[in-house]
């Protein structure tokens, strides 16, 4: 700082001192300093995060739930927790898998006859238009059950969960192409497609690898089951995947381990899988051609039915030129196509380098037909060195590589729990900083897209150990916010969650967001978002219906009462309630608890929900407002009397 | 000066030492020994001759017997398939370009003094001079040039490379070579007296009880790596210019002792490292000029573990010791700490006052000794002084007119407010370095 701004500032210090030190709750900064043992880093860290009540955060982050099956809505810098979207897990606050669409939703989406109460969330993924994130639709994966399901950013909540019985697990999703044609979702442990049993012994011949194409329908904000596709792949464990664009458009690549195809038999004398994962020093980064594999899936006799989907067999992806491979270096995590889309930044775990492709050196073998031999499936390898554009060395253990607006990749070091900032220009490793502890993936704002914005990279650390209060063996995770604005990072501040492995993030300017404030008109079904035809618009029509032995309850909520706030049925009646939130007001959100028949929806203003439980048991069940709706927010109840048979 | 803090050593060790300090002179150790004449089988053994085919001749040869070359070209790759000893002079030479040049498939193979010249180029099959992938194999004093992987050993048991030249090409990248020495599922795997120069790494995986003895590794990345290495050994090697020296991950009870590592400067250069790994000894080896010269993460890694850091020398490194964090049940005695950037950081705000120091020789120790027992009187203190300075400041414009910036700037010259944390505190600090070099 030159001198004389030194004095001024020095001189406003003095004054701050004598006039404004009050301000600080009686205390000086110096004081507050002293007490709270804060370094003067310590003190501009805060500054770059704090954020004052009503102010808005410039972004928005969507973080996977990891086991809770949900997704975090987190804003960015303040590392506020926004929401939890309920996605593939029931989420009460939200009355998700509660009402009648969303609990159809995960049973749907479930083995037939056991209903999943947990789900694997791992990568969300926003949609495009032009490479940008667009704010309209987020997609994620669920690892452990092979689930996609789309949350409609109009208001944060899961519209649509999809599963192809084809996948045994899923970790190659979802990432969109650059305008959401498709949603990619790779499969991670390979088993029979069919779904039927085989011995590991088969492994080679009847396990497979797969990856599919789920078309989303902008104009429904649907995945299209009938107009995706999927494509058989070796029985190799594949890993992440990333759609090409610019001058990759056209192009996905899908990374890979366990090329050796080991698959335990500890007893039987055979290393442990993660041993047997890591014996070849190299694994295959899959290339494939997802335009042209579309226009393939659509021609006659070109794809096989399995479990109801369409799958281009291995075979034919190789004889039609869908699919190539190119060594990658040992066990990967992580593809990242560049902003133009010119290259790939690929990272084996156990190496010191970032492997960075050259798009347009991988379309040159494939084009000029030089290969360096076929892996046993027969699917052509490009030669590894002809491949790349370099290699950067960034530390140990590196995995993800995420991108800012001067022409930098960031990359995880997982084993050496620190982030590296390279330039993509001239390979060159700029700094590093440390991040605590076992870094996984990590997120920039719009990193992955065509324009990323800079300023921040947010650390998804899996192990916390010393950071927080002890609570017990299971520690959270912890998000550790950077400022990269400098000339090197500043690691600002830890949010660490304590609900699931928050797995991947994707960072959105806020600016982007625009969202419903309540459902207008009165009457809006969140899942379908139609008019929901059982919506009641006004008090006076509230009523209720009996046919036989159903019962249906039209039901108003506004503070602070229900009606009707008295249902009178029968034992062994289907009770049916339609209850809609006639209000319009911001935030003057009600609930529909009813104990004993696990029922809690969550009546947004304008929204409407609909329930159905059989009144198998005999007795008088109050029902309340489980929103605390207003002063008189106790007193909103009613009962529902089932009279014995 | 160097004399105060080595150790008796071999003479092919102080030959090492010399390359070092000295100018470089171009040997290796099979020229460096005279045991090249005894290869030649002038006595038992069935003869090759070359121009013939060599794996025809090892078909032909019975279990048991040794196969001599005479010096001259033969043709690979071959496959060693039955318990034989293939030997032969560095005159003898094998040479290929395709896949690796000998695969032994069958136990009790030895492979003694040949030079094998060149492999396959492919990383994904892992191209190799020497493929072993059976138990009771050696391979000793052999010289590898123009290959891709020198030595690689998979799912065997006791493995012995021995006296071994792997001359790899430092044309290319250190990260598109293959390893000189590879393991990988090899239990009881003895790796000694070998060079390997302008290789990739030396890697040990998935292996436990190796011993790493005497080897030589310069100019290549990772100079030896350990991971599920349980009960390794590395002990008196010297390794020079390399990105790692040892790194240890996910590894149990290792020692590393009387190692010289050296010039590891990169960037991300590192002397020996540690990740999730315990108990671990590493004692009496010598950390010179490396970025950094001894990395903790995380270990000791159970509750149960111990780091044990004694008699090393660290010397002009970036940082003598870094902590990724704070750490317990780790004892640091009798080192020597000089002409380093700073002796000790920990990241992550963290300290190393639960660490024991005791007896270590700081440069920096500013104390006396006033009944002149060689330990200093006043404990040696080490305080962070990062703690008062703004690692990169911020522009001031995004805080101007805030009360904390103001008072941030201010405060750097004009009232310093903070004292400097401490990060150790080593009670009895030598006053000089101890006699043996510690």
């Amino acid at each position: 700082m030159k001198a004389a701004a030194r004095v001024m500032v020095l001189g406003l210090t003095t004054a701050l001192a004598a006039c404004g030190g009050r301000s600080n709750g009686g205390a000086s900064v110096e004081a507050l300093m002293k007490a709270r043992n804060l370094s003067e880093a310590d003190v501009t860290a805060a500054l770059k995060t704090y954020t004052p009540t009503g102010r808005h955060d410039p972004y928005v982050m969507f973080a996977s739930g990891g086991h809770s099956g949900q997704v975090l809505v987190i804003g960015i810098p303040s590392m506020r927790i926004l929401k939890y979207i309920g996605v593939f897990t029931p989420e009460p606050w939200q009355g998700y898998g509660f009402d009648e669409q969303t609990a159809a939703m995960l049973v749907d989406s479930s083995p037939k006859g056991h209903p999943l109460t947990w789900g694997d969330s791992h990568h969300p993924a926003l949609s495009e238009t032009n490479g940008d994130y667009d704010g309209r639709y987020l997609f994620i994966n669920d690892k452990a059950n092979a689930r996609v399901a789309v949350i409609d950013l109009k208001d944060f909540v899961t519209t649509q969960i999809v599963h192809a019985p084809l996948f045994g697990t899923d970790h190659g999703g979802t990432f969109v192409t650059p305008n959401t044609d498709y949603v990619i979702e790779g499969g991670q442990y390979p088993v029979p497609l069919d779904g039927r049993y085989a011995p590991l012994a088969e492994y080679n011949d009847h396990y497979r690898g797969i990856v599919m194409l789920w078309k989303f329908d902008r104009a429904k904000g649907r995945l299209d089951p009938a107009q995706s596709f999927a494509m058989e792949l070796p029985p190799y464990m594949q890993d992440l995947a990333d759609a090409g664009k610019g001058a990759s458009d056209g192009w996905l690549f899908l990374n890979s381990f366990d090329t050796e195809r080991a698959h335990g038999g500890l007893a039987d004398g055979q290393p442990a899988l993660e041993s047997g994962a890591s014996q070849n020093d190299m694994d295959y980064l899959h290339v494939i051609n997802w335009r042209k594999a579309a226009t393939v899936a659509a021609q006659p006799g070109k794809t096989t039915t399995i479990q109801g989907v369409r799958v281009i067999p291995l075979e034919t992806s190789i004889t039609e030129g869908l699919l190539y491979f190119v060594p990658e270096p040992k066990s990967p995590h992580g593809v990242d196509v560049t902003p133009d889309g010119t290259r790939l930044a690929v990272s084996g775990k156990l190496d010191t380098h970032v492997t960075v492709y050259e798009v347009a050196k991988i379309m040159q073998a494939i084009d000029g037909g030089t290969f360096a031999g076929k892996d046993p499936y027969g699917v052509p390898i490009i030669d590894f060195k002809t491949a790349l554009a370099g290699q950067v060395e960034v530390g140990l253990g590196p995995l993800h590589t995420q991108w800012d607006d001067q022409g930098n990749g960031y990359t995880s070091l997982f084993l050496e729990s620190k982030v590296a900032r390279w330039s993509l220009k001239d390979l060159k490793l700029l700094d590093t900083i440390p991040v605590h502890y076992n870094i996984g993936h990590l997120a920039t704002p719009e990193g992955d897209t065509v324009h990323p914005k800079g300023h921040y990279v947010i650390a998804l650390d899996k192990w916390s150990i010393d950071r927080f209060n002890n609570v017990g063996p299971l520690l959270p995770q912890n998000m550790q916010l950077i400022d990269t604005t400098g000339p090197a990072m500043q690691l600002v501040t830890d949010l660490p969650i304590g609900l699931g492995e928050p797995h991947y993030a994707q960072i959105i300017s806020a600016d982007k967001l625009d969202p419903m404030p309540v459902y207008a008109p009165v009457g809006e079904n969140a899942s379908t978002h139609q008019a929901d035809p059982y919506a009641t618009t006004s008090e006076s029509d509230a009523r209720i219906e009996r046919h036989g032995t159903t019962v249906d309850v039209y039901m108003t909520e506004v503070r602070s009462h229900f009606r009707p706030d008295v249902v009178t049925v029968k034992q062994g009646d289907t009770v049916r309630f339609h209850i809609t939130n006639i209000e319009q007001t911001p935030d003057a959100t009600h609930g529909f608890g009813l104990g004993q028949y696990n029922v809690n929806l969550s009546l947004e203003p304008g929204r409407t929900a609909d329930v159905t439980i059989v009144a198998d048991r005999a007795g008088v069940f109050p029902y309340y407002c489980t929103e605390f709706c207003s002063a008189l927010h106790l007193e909103m109840m009613g009962y529902m009397l089932v009279e014995p048979k | 000066m160097r004399s105060e803090h080595t150790r008796p050593s071999t003479p092919v060790r102080r030959w090492l030492l010399a390359a070092v300090l000295g100018p470089v002179v171009a040997l290796s150790p099979s020229s460096a020994t005279p045991a090249a004449s005894s290869l030649d089988c002038q006595s038992s053994g069935r003869h090759v001759e070359p121009g013939s085919s060599l794996q025809a001749a090892i078909d032909a040869t019975s279990d048991g017997a040794t196969l001599c070359l005479a010096a001259g070209q033969y043709a690979g790759p071959v496959v060693i398939d039955r318990p034989i000893a293939l030997q032969g002079s560095r005159r003898a030479v094998i040479a290929s370009t395709t896949g690796s040049t000998i695969r032994v498939i069958a136990p009790h193979v030895s492979i003694v003094g040949v030079t094998i010249d060149g492999s396959g180029d492919r990383l994904d099959t892992m191209d190799a001079a020497v493929y072993v992938g059976a138990d009771d194999v050696s391979v000793r004093d052999v010289t590898i040039v123009h290959a891709l992987f020198g030595l690689v050993a998979e799912r065997a048991v006791n493995v012995t490379f021995a006296g071994n030249h792997v001359i790899g090409n430092a044309a290319v990248p250190d990260g598109l070579r293959g390893d000189g020495v590879r393991l990988w599922e090899v239990r009881h795997a003895t790796v000694t007296d070998n060079v390997l120069e302008d290789v990739r790494d030396m890697v040990v995986w998935y292996s436990p009880g190796s011993v790493l003895r005497g080897n030589t590794v310069r100019r290549s990345r990772y100079a030896t790596h350990y991971m599920y290495a349980r009960g390794a050994t590395a002990t008196g090697n010297r390794f020079d210019h390399n990105v790692v020296g040892v790194f240890v991950m996910y590894s149990h009870d290792i020692t590393l002792e009387d190692n010289d590592i050296t010039n590891n400067s990169a960037v991300d250069g590192m002397g020996i490292g540690l990740k999730d790994s315990g108990p671990v000894t590493v004692l009496g080896n010598r950390l010179i000029r490396n970025r950094e010269c001894l990395y903790i993460d995380h270990s000791p890694f159970a509750d149960t573990d111990r780091l044990d850091v004694g008699g090393n020398l660290f010397a002009g490194c970036a940082a003598g010791v870094t902590f990724h964090a704070s750490e317990t049940r780790t004892t640091f005695a009798d080192n020597r700490f000089e002409g380093n950037a700073t002796a000790v950081t920990v990241e992550g705000r963290g300290s190393a006052r639960d660490v024991v120091w005791h007896g270590n020789y700081f440069d920096d120790y500013r104390g006396y000794d006033a009944d002149g027992d060689g330990v200093g009187d006043v404990p040696y203190a080490l305080r962070d002084a990062s703690a008062r300075l703004i690692a990169r400041r911020p522009p001031l414009a995004l805080f101007r007119g805030t009360p904390a910036m103001a008072f941030i700037d201010a405060a750097a010259d004009a009232f310093p407010v903070l004292q400097p944390e401490t990060l150790l505190v080593d009670d009895a600090p030598r006053m000089r370095p101890a006699r043996d070099g510690r």
